[in-house]
């Protein structure tokens, strides 16, 4: 779920990215490059396992986010049910706004007083597209035509495998695996809005069990020269998201015809 | 004792205040150049001088130094205890400025003349009418320094300051009164007193800026029984005014063409571009590209084809005229000459302000707010840099104070005679 999170915050400075799992770190200093298919089990075994991640089939999750340094602040809410459905909703108190995005597994789309409601479509749909599924902490070798472990890095002060993974689609994406205990602790790759391409730079810390699952509760991003977001995940629920949540907005579905 | 350690720590906040808005216009500012200038020889040449700043005044006064050098707009200090004045009086400026004395004035000539009168506000009830000339604001006498005349300095800018300034001078405190002097329609002296009102709006905040009252008004004209123009004005770009502008949209989608007024508008969020920019185009078009260090970023419109009944509508495509003068600014100027460029839009009026800059607003260490221009900014279609230059209007409107003084605004009448033509 981490990669819808790059996503929507990116989008309007909004989402949420709950990696799911538990842990099981294991200490040791690389020799040599592992293949990335080892990494990602390292890492969902450090989050739980594959088989607590597929225990659930929806997350609601709570939280906050902040523009640093900016003093713009509001709260969040994102939903998410498999396979591949989202709804992310940010509000700015301050701003007297609130802002939508979701994908259905059809119609992604996005609603803000700002630019209005709009259809997702081409590159943007695509990305939405390659990010929505619910387990894709499992990182499915269908969904990438390939996985590659580039490097053994620092990143985010953490001595990290980078992987590089290429989605179906053609999207590039690269994530950073702590070498120590396997958790996913950033990621970095090309954001697409209205407004354009823009590489975001994800960190993602601060993990905390709820039921059999390690989740990060900090996720950190930033989003061009002197734009960091930050959210902090407050509560997460499995399993009680109404189908119902997904639906298309009224002023969507008119859109849509 | 005690008094050094409290020089020495004064000293270090001054001094990591300083280094925090050197340092982050260092990392931030979208040209490695520093439009020519020396960024690190600043640094070192104004690093020593804050160490030394006796006061937080004298610390603000380095640090505006260090951003004059840059020469560009949107660099700014904006001192923290008057922003934390403004958020505890709820917007009732005590540091300053912020209320409606109820009159606008600009400048005719070389003289500021006053152009529109609130008929409910605080002027209206004392007898101030349009075309009256402004020559005293409380213990200052405006006589013939209206607009500074300095050599090597574009006359343009400095027309923009003098009126900056004059509607700072003339927008004290709510419930503060203030006494004017003007020549009346007779060229006979008065002097009236007028007591500051709270502005008109919906009180807004966007993170680190001070709290602004954001209002919009709109309103269907008929100039003749065969003739419908909407007109709408609003005074900031903040998000609440989306819905407002929304509601105001479905009011006039029919009429023969649609006046928007952004003369005194001085800027706001940038984004709102695309979402305004989408009721009257039916395309995603560009209307200006933004430049920072990494990415290239573009204000596309976003059609507007759903109305605030969520019913589908198409986006407004009749003609659309847009008002601007001296000081409109910053977002008014990147949505005008957008849609200017694309030829969607005919503008009437002044050339605007030329302060085109994307900024952020970055709290300092010692509570002050930095806003840095963090992006260069052209227009898309044409590659125009708009910064230093504004919105050339396509048809250039003079005002004369007789025009005032007879109730007309030929800036308004201009655009509602093309409409007339085009529509």
């Amino acid at each position: 779920m981490h990669h819808r999170a790059r996503r929507v915050i990116a989008a309007l400075a909004v989402a949420v990215c709950i990696g799911v799992g538990a842990a099981s770190a294991v200490s040791f200093i690389p020799q040599e490059l592992l293949p990335a298919e080892e990494i990602i089990a390292r890492y969902v075994d450090s989050i739980g396992g594959a088989d607590a991640v597929r225990a659930h089939s929806s997350t609601q999750a709570q939280g906050t986010m902040e523009l640093l340094g900016q003093g713009i602040k509001g709260e969040m809410r994102m939903y998410a049910a498999a396979p591949n459905r989202v709804l992310m909703i940010a509000s700015f108190p301050d701003l007297g706004i609130e802002s939508r995005n979701g994908y259905n597994g059809e119609v992604a789309w996005a609603a803000d007083p700002m630019t209005g409601e709009r259809i997702l479509q081409g590159d943007e749909l695509q990305q939405i597209v390659d990010e929505s599924d619910y387990y894709s902490d499992l990182h499915d070798s269908s969904r990438f035509q390939s996985m590659e472990t580039l490097e053994v890095t620092e990143y985010a002060g953490r001595l990290t495998y980078k992987v590089k993974l290429v989605y179906v689609s053609g999207r590039e994406t690269f994530e950073y695996f702590d070498v120590d205990n396997g958790r996913l602790v950033g990621a970095e790759g090309l954001h697409l809005s209205l407004m354009g391409a823009v590489n975001v730079r994800t960190f993602i810390s601060e993990y905390r069990e709820f039921g059999r699952l390690m989740v990060p509760t900090k996720i950190v991003q930033e989003i061009g020269p002197g734009q960091t977001m930050q959210l902090t995940i407050e509560s997460i629920q499995f399993d009680s998201v109404e189908p119902s949540t997904f639906a298309l907005p009224a002023s969507i579905e008119a859109l849509v015809g | 004792m005690g008094a050094t350690s409290a020089t020495a720590a004064q000293e270090d906040v001054h001094l990591e205040t300083f280094d925090a808005a050197w340092r982050i216009i260092s990392e931030t500012h979208w040209d490695t150049e520093f439009n020519g200038v020396d960024w690190e020889a600043v640094r070192e040449e104004l690093r020593p001088r804050a160490a030394e700043a006796a006061s937080v005044a004298d610390l603000r006064g380095v640090i505006r130094e260090m951003l004059n050098r840059l020469d560009q707009s949107h660099f700014a200090l904006w001192p923290g205890d008057a922003i934390g004045n403004i958020r505890a009086n709820n917007g009732d400026v005590a540091a300053g400025g912020g209320g409606d004395p109820g009159f606008k004035v600009m400048l005719v000539g070389d003289q500021f003349v006053v152009s529109v009168v609130d008929p409910k506000g605080p002027a209206a009830e004392v007898g101030v009418a349009a075309g009256w000339m402004l020559q005293r604001v409380a213990s200052y006498e405006i006589g013939d320094g209206a607009v500074l005349k300095l050599e090597d300095v574009d006359e343009h800018l400095l027309r923009v300051e003098a009126q900056l300034g004059m509607r700072r001078r003339i927008s004290g405190p709510p419930g503060s009164t203030i006494q004017f002097g003007f020549l009346d329609e007779n060229d006979k002296p008065r002097r009236v007193e007028i007591e500051v009102a709270r502005p008109a709006g919906e009180l807004s905040q966007f993170g680190n800026l001070p709290p602004t009252f954001a209002a919009l008004e709109s309103e269907v004209l008929e100039p003749d029984s065969n003739l419908d123009v909407g007109v709408i004005t609003f005074n900031i770009w903040l998000p609440v005014i989306s819905r407002l502008f929304d509601e105001a949209i479905d009011q006039m989608r029919h009429a023969d063409g649609i006046v928007l007024d952004l003369r005194g508008n001085p800027g706001g969020l940038g984004g709102m571009v695309m979402g305004i920019g989408g009721h009257f185009v039916d395309e995603n078009l560009s209307l200006g590209t933004m430049q920072t260090r990494e990415s290239t970023l573009q204000f596309i419109t976003n059609p507007r084809r759903i109305d605030t009944s969520g019913s589908l509508v198409e986006p407004y495509e009749g003609p659309l005229a847009i008002l601007m003068d001296n000081t409109s600014a910053s977002t008014s100027e990147v949505f005008a000459g957008g849609l200017q460029a694309i030829g969607r839009a005919r503008i009437f009026g002044q050339r605007s302000m030329g302060a085109v800059l994307p900024s952020l607003m970055d709290e300092l260490p010692n509570g002050d707010v930095l806003q840095h221009a963090f992006a260069d900014f052209v227009i898309s279609e044409t590659g125009v840099r708009l910064e230093g230059r504004g919105v050339i209007p396509d048809e250039v409107v003079d005002v004369t104070r007789s025009d005032l003084l007879d109730g007309y605004d030929l800036v308004l009448e201009a655009a509602i005679e093309w409409i007339e033509k085009h529509r």
